[in-house]
């Protein structure tokens, strides 16, 4: 059995590993992993996959996704973390309300975030209209780099804005109060005190950011940007041309950028030694900064919520609607079961890894945890293509009978979305000072019971803040579930997808809201699990 | 599921079902009327009283084909809110038959099928386009189709092989605004547009569409690289209009933004059904690009377990109600002689696409794609 | 080695006058002391680090021992031993006759009959108070009547409720304290108990948490670097630095007689006094010191040149009368009741001299220093010379002392 010295020392990990739980954690991993051998095999099994590697259009989808990925998780901080700062530590004006407001974007699917910022920003839409009587015909491409880093930005930021956000508060903020009693400015405070102590968080968040922006496919197709995901899918497209090994070759590209990032990340992270004790400090007031901070907050919920909203109405005032495709609640019922199942596996697969990563910095566990991840970068029609290859090969009658295509499509999404439980579980275990549980064990408490009544009650909270940032996204997720559900299971998202096809926007707006609804629920539950000091209980 | 009792002889219940099947198709719910005739499906209050007193539809019945029975798995590109009217009335005949349709993209079906491999439970492939099916042929996933059931459509609009059929088709028009001009305005020859005066800001097309996209696909395979591009620049110095989707681009025609534009015909056949009277009509070119004519149509795969009965629900998309479905719901262009399509258009073997192209080619966009970009048409 | 009586310890001289800093704890003249928990030559070293380094000790039944040290010198290492919440590298421990540990081998902490007190009282947020003081309580039955005296032990009756965030520093401590005797463990250990609550408040605590554990008669060590502390309220204290052990005695034992530098050094104030072993006397600056008055210094030790131990408050200063100065003031920290002078002398010994405030002497005056101290003072080889709170002397004989003298 490892032991450990106290967080609270901020000394030495063990260097012991406990080895039950490492094998459970890399049996976890190995299994999320799994899928990706086919996209590693596909990749090597294409002809000439060395010249396709290195033809100057791979190069330019190379470059362009990392691009993007800069852009936008630069943005996304340059958004979250004031977004954070102000809502956690300012007086703000009805800073309840932005609290909420700002960590909604996350339950827009970017398909539909996108489709919202051209109708209303594209060369034909209401804004050019707009202003077309006052003869401005013309307005700027949004197409391209800015663009979609904009819109991708808009919905992602949430990422960041989350784990800032609990990291402020479980800060003790009378540091920073006693830096400025220190002739610090505030930026200077901010920058001194503060930064240094959310870095971490901020990290993690934009680790999910620079993710999701690799494998998101409706933005950068609809904003028409070649990252990889639009050129895999148009290669997935182009059989007769043999695009499937450009396709495959590329995914293998876009998991090779993922771990780079992984590596990057981890360096930044940290180990993620925190601070004894958090402590509201004072609230800083923003005087004559404050309507511009309460504008800024406006536009960008306006730009990210009211926009897509405003869309859908417009959808159903304008758009038509076909008799024979009826929207049935059972399709939430659908969704809701789904997406509710994986996040309960990943709230409980999460654990082993995230309790082993915040226990010991042993390289072993560095490498489970970071590998976990990788999936999340995958896009859904690659992941969903994977696993229909595995399923049809190993799942037999199974298979043929449509029997395990829902467990496939509950494996894809956690296979995709457990990084966000095993991020937000390790944070929880991190938070829980090392002597807890040693004081448990010195009670006569195996480390068994000592986890279960001490440990685990703590990071509860932040276990389910994590499952339910996977319900969100599993409830939004669309490629990978077109291709694995069973015929005749209809979801949300896919019946959204089937009257879009068809042109019946009127018939997808209210379902769509109905999405938003249900997901927002869950971004509800994420925002009270933050609540929850586990150093020293409810606030 | 109607549950037929079985003292009944096969023929008297298929026939009777044969009438449920048309109330079905009709989308009588809660007794709309048909016009009469056992095989009559149009409901002129669902449809537009434009299509009231249509013939009765020719080719075989659905009642005359064999039974379909045991289970049969469909992976369809084409649109659930298309098809299921035909899956629905399918299922509701065949009281034996457990029909399961998958629904997704076409080539994402294509992908499923080869990544499924010899597991694969697809028995029929249900394609939005021609591309799909050549690609499934040519990775050798097609079976070869029956002879009887090929030969109910053009050769044209058929693998050459027979290793997939048509099952409706769309045709490349050009909508133009009556009032702006007549009929013998148009052109028949795609490439006099861009030289056309007249023309000048008139014309409208949607660059990002698939269906454009293979047009122009077309023209380069069948001109080359260099006269295609002539053409797009030809256009853009014209002052071409573009729209996001056609439907919106056929309807700025008949708002008179434009004098004319470049669609599928449904397209038109929609707007002129939504607004009557709008001063909308349709232009054909003849023997080019500009009048290519792409199909939908299914295929079987290698690994069906029941090839036959797979073929005989591909032979059920090619029967009478089945196409007059898709003509008067969809307002395609049908694969059999007995059925008209829609509207004042000519039938399909008035029409001349042209001869020398290989549909399954269509697909192959990337190249279209890049000579877009490059001109500044995207 | 030799064993001397009167110190009670085994000493070795060189031919530098250099004693081994071997020591053993040796048990108090009391043969029915049982002892409870023994450590025998531990070691315990993370990588390349050693951080206990042959570590001997015995923990008798029934006293409160306080492991008393600078940061970094093993003494919160050696109490996570004995708790086990650490594996020796070497050596072993003994409780109660039974191997609890040897190298790489533990009995884990949930197997052993330790109970520990916490630097930051590790209370259960997520708990009660008495949901947490009944924590380690198996007996379902009567934990409720247990939790409940124990509360009313430790003054803390009617905040049964009460969660820790609630709780001032002192109640939590209290909390911390009645938990840990819940399970009426054989041994309490005390990781520096009072470091995280106010000066003001330490005191107090320090004398409440004496007093409970001497009603309950269980056996206590406690971990902490404030010398007052361990002084004023252990039965035994044990000196550590740099993972060894360098004194174990009553506090007064070693805090009048330290065998080291360092033992006396970090209890209080120590200033030395340079002398030569004359006769029956050494001579010094401050005059002659009768051999009598040093502990442990014999008449065979002629010749040798020795540094006793002086405490500031074991010197008096005065205005000098006529010529009879023997230093000058070279510092002085006001304390508030006290003032402690620097004084050099003139024979080159810094000392450090505690006056009243009332009477003040300037800065470079000219003081007559006189010896009054009335016990017995401890005595050392000669070696470098530097004053506890680290001022230097800079006489030409100690720069070539320090030459040869090695510490």
């Amino acid at each position: 059995m490892a032991t450990r010295t106290g967080i609270l020392d901020g000394t030495e990990w063990s260097e012991d590993v406990p080895l039950g739980l490492l094998l459970l954690a890399a049996a976890i991993a190995a299994v999320l992993l799994s899928p990706l051998l086919w996209v590693v095999s596909s990749a090597l099994d294409a002809s000439d996959w060395v010249g396709l590697a290195t033809a100057p259009r791979t190069l330019s989808v190379l470059v362009n996704s990392g691009l993007l990925v800069g852009a936008v998780t630069s943005m996304s901080m340059l958004v979250g973390v004031p977004a954070a700062y102000l809502t956690v530590r300012t007086d703000l004006p009805a800073r309840r309300a932005f609290t909420i407001l700002l960590a909604l974007p996350l339950v827009i699917p970017s398909y539909i975030g996108a489709f919202a910022f051209l109708s209303a920003f594209g060369p034909r839409g209401l804004l050019q209209a707009a202003l077309e009587p006052v003869g401005i015909e013309t307005l700027p491409s949004i197409y391209g780099l800015a663009g979609t880093t904009v819109v991708l930005t808009l919905y992602t930021y949430p990422y960041v804005y989350i784990t800032s956000r609990a990291s402020l508060l479980s800060m003790d903020a009378r540091l920073v109060d006693a830096a400025r009693t220190l002739s610090h400015s505030r930026w200077a405070a901010f920058r001194r005190i503060t930064w240094p102590q959310i870095r971490p968080a901020v990290a993690a968040g934009a680790l999910l950011v620079a993710l999701y922006t690799l494998s998101d496919f409706g933005t950068p197709a609809v904003m028409r940007f070649d990252v990889f995901t639009r050129i895999i899918f148009v290669e997935y497209n182009d059989i007769l041309g043999g695009g499937r090994d450009l396709a495959s070759l590329l995914s293998l590209q876009l998991i090779a950028v993922t771990v780079v990032i992984l590596a990057v990340e981890s360096r930044v992270r940290g180990s993620g030694v925190r601070t004894a004790r958090s402590a509201p400090g004072m609230t800083v007031e923003l005087g004559r900064w404050r309507w511009p901070a309460v504008l800024a907050c406006l536009l960008v919920v306006s730009l990210a919520l009211l926009l897509p909203l405003a869309i859908l109405g417009v959808w159903y005032l304008n758009g038509s609607a076909s008799a024979s495709l009826d929207f049935r609640l059972g399709y939430v019922l659908n969704s809701v079961t789904i997406a509710g199942v994986a996040a309960l596996l990943c709230g409980v697969l999460a654990l082993p890894i995230a309790y082993l990563s915040s226990q010991t910095a042993h390289p072993a566990a560095w490498i489970v945890e970071r590998a976990s991840y990788v999936g999340y970068a995958v896009p859904g029609v690659v992941m969903g293509l994977a696993l229909v290859f595995f399923g049809a090969r190993y799942g037999g009658v199974f298979y043929r009978q449509g029997l395990i295509l829902l467990p496939l499509l509950v494996f894809a999404y956690v296979v995709r979305f457990l990084p966000q439980a095993i991020g937000s579980s390790r944070a929880a275990f991190l938070g829980v000072s090392g002597s807890l549980e040693e004081a448990a064990r010195t009670l006569g408490h195996s480390p068994g019971q000592a986890f279960r009544r001490v440990t685990l009650p703590l990071v509860l909270p932040g276990i389910v803040g994590g499952a339910a940032l996977v319900f969100l996204t599993t409830m939004k997720e669309l490629p990978a579930t077109l291709l694995l559900r069973p015929p005749g299971f209809t979801t949300l998202v896919s019946y959204i997808w089937t009257v879009q096809q068809a042109g019946y926007y009127a018939q997808a707006a209210l379902p769509a809201v109905l999405l938003l609804v249900v997901s927002a629920g869950s971004m509800l539950v994420i925002l009270a699990s933050e609540q929850y000091d586990i150093g020293w209980g409810r606030r | 599921m109607l549950s037929t009792s079985r003292r009944l002889t096969r023929r008297q219940a298929l026939a009777s079902a044969g009438v449920g099947l048309s109330a079905v198709l009709a989308g009588c719910v809660g007794g709309g009327e048909s016009d009469g005739l056992s095989t009559g499906i149009l409901d002129p209050e669902q449809y537009g009283s434009g299509f009231a007193g249509r013939e009765p539809p020719g080719g075989t019945s659905m009642a005359d084909l064999p039974a379909l029975s045991g289970t049969l798995d469909v992976y369809s590109g084409r649109g659930e809110a298309l098809v299921r009217r035909v899956m629905d009335a399918i299922r509701s005949l065949y009281p034996d038959l457990t029909l399961r349709v998958s629904y997704g993209s076409s080539s994402d079906m294509v992908n499923k099928i080869l990544g499924e491999g010899d597991n694969s439970p697809a028995d029929v492939f249900y394609s939005v386009n021609a591309g799909s099916l050549g690609a499934l042929a040519a990775e050798g996933r097609a079976r070869e189709l029956p002879s009887e059931l090929l030969s109910v459509v053009d050769e044209e609009f058929q693998d050459p092989e027979g290793r997939w059929v048509g099952t409706s088709g769309r045709a490349r028009a050009i909508a133009f605004n009556t009032d702006r001009l007549a009929a013998a305005d148009v052109p028949t020859d795609i490439f006099e547009f861009p030289d056309r005066p007249a023309f000048r800001d008139e014309m409208a097309w949607t660059p990002s569409y698939g269906s454009f996209q293979a047009f122009v696909t077309a023209m380069r395979l069948r001109q080359g690289r260099p006269p295609t591009e002539r053409w797009l620049r030809g256009m853009l110095d014209s002052g071409v209009q573009a729209y996001p989707d056609e439907f919106a681009l056929v309807q700025a025609v008949a708002d008179g933004e434009v004098a004319l534009g470049f669609a599928n015909h449904y397209y038109i056949q929609r707007v002129l059904d939504g607004r009557q009277g709008a001063p909308l009509a349709t232009a054909f070119t003849q023997g080019d690009a500009g009048a290519v004519f792409n199909v939908a149509g299914a295929a079987v795969t290698d690994t069906s377990a029941v090839p036959e009965t797979a073929a005989n629900f591909v032979r059920h998309l090619l029967s009478a109600e089945a196409q007059e479905y898709f003509a008067v719901s969809t307002y395609e262009y049908p694969m059999i002689g007995g059925v008209s399509p829609v509207g004042e258009l000519p039938g399909v073997d008035e029409l001349a696409p042209p001869a020398d192209i290989d549909l399954s080619r269509l697909s192959d966009l990337g190249p279209t794609i890049e000579l877009l970009r490059e001109v500044g048409a995207l | 080695m030799s064993f001397d009586e009167q110190s009670q310890t085994y000493g070795d001289t060189t031919e530098n006058g250099i004693v081994d800093q071997l020591r053993y704890g040796h048990p108090e003249r009391d043969p029915d002391a049982k002892t409870l928990f023994e450590l025998d030559a531990v070691s315990k070293a993370y990588d390349d680090t050693t951080v206990i380094d042959d570590l001997s000790l015995e923990i008798r039944e029934g006293e409160l021992l306080t492991l008393l040290g600078p940061s970094g010198c093993g003494k919160t290492t050696t109490l996570r031993l004995i708790a086990g919440l650490e594996t020796p590298s070497e050596g072993r421990l003994v409780q109660d006759g039974t191997v609890v540990a040897r190298s790489e081998m533990s009995i884990p902490a949930d197997q052993r009959d330790v109970g520990v007190v916490f630097q930051d009282f590790a209370l259960f947020p997520h708990l009660t108070a008495a949901e947490n003081v009944g924590f380690g309580i198996e007996d379902h039955e009567n934990r409720g009547e247990r939790v409940r005296s124990l509360l009313e032990l430790v003054g803390l009756s009617g905040l049964e409720d009460a969660r820790p965030e609630t709780l001032s520093g002192g109640q939590r401590q209290r909390v911390a304290l009645a938990r840990s005797l819940a399970p009426a463990p054989e041994l309490l250990l005390l990781d520096e108990p009072f470091s995280n609550l106010d000066v003001d408040l330490r005191v107090e605590m320090r004398e409440e948490v004496r007093r409970i554990l001497k009603e309950t008669g269980v056996t206590a060590v406690s971990v902490t670097h404030d010398q007052e502390e361990a002084m004023s309220i252990s039965d035994r204290v044990a000196v550590m630095n740099a993972g060894q052990l360098e004194q174990i005695g009553r506090p007064e034992q070693v805090f009048q007689q330290p065998e080291s530098r360092f033992v006396a050094s970090f209890l209080g104030h120590a200033s030395f006094l340079s002398g030569t072993v004359s006769g029956d006397v050494v001579t010094t600056g401050l005059g002659e010191v009768p051999l009598g008055r040093i502990h442990g210094l014999s008449a065979e030790y002629e010749g040798s040149r020795v540094d006793l131990l002086i405490r500031p408050d074991d010197v008096r200063g005065a205005r000098p009368a006529g010529h009879a100065t023997n230093g000058t003031v070279v510092h002085r920290r006001y304390l508030g009741p006290t003032v402690l002078y620097r004084v050099e002398l003139e024979s080159g010994d810094m000392l450090g001299l505690m006056h009243n405030h009332a009477e003040e002497i300037a800065l470079d005056a000219p003081i007559s220093v006189q010896l009054t101290a009335d016990h017995d003072l401890a005595w050392f080889p000669r070696g470098r010379r530097q004053m506890a709170d680290g001022g230097r002397s800079t006489s030409p004989s100690t720069r070539a002392d320090s030459e040869n003298g090695t510490e």
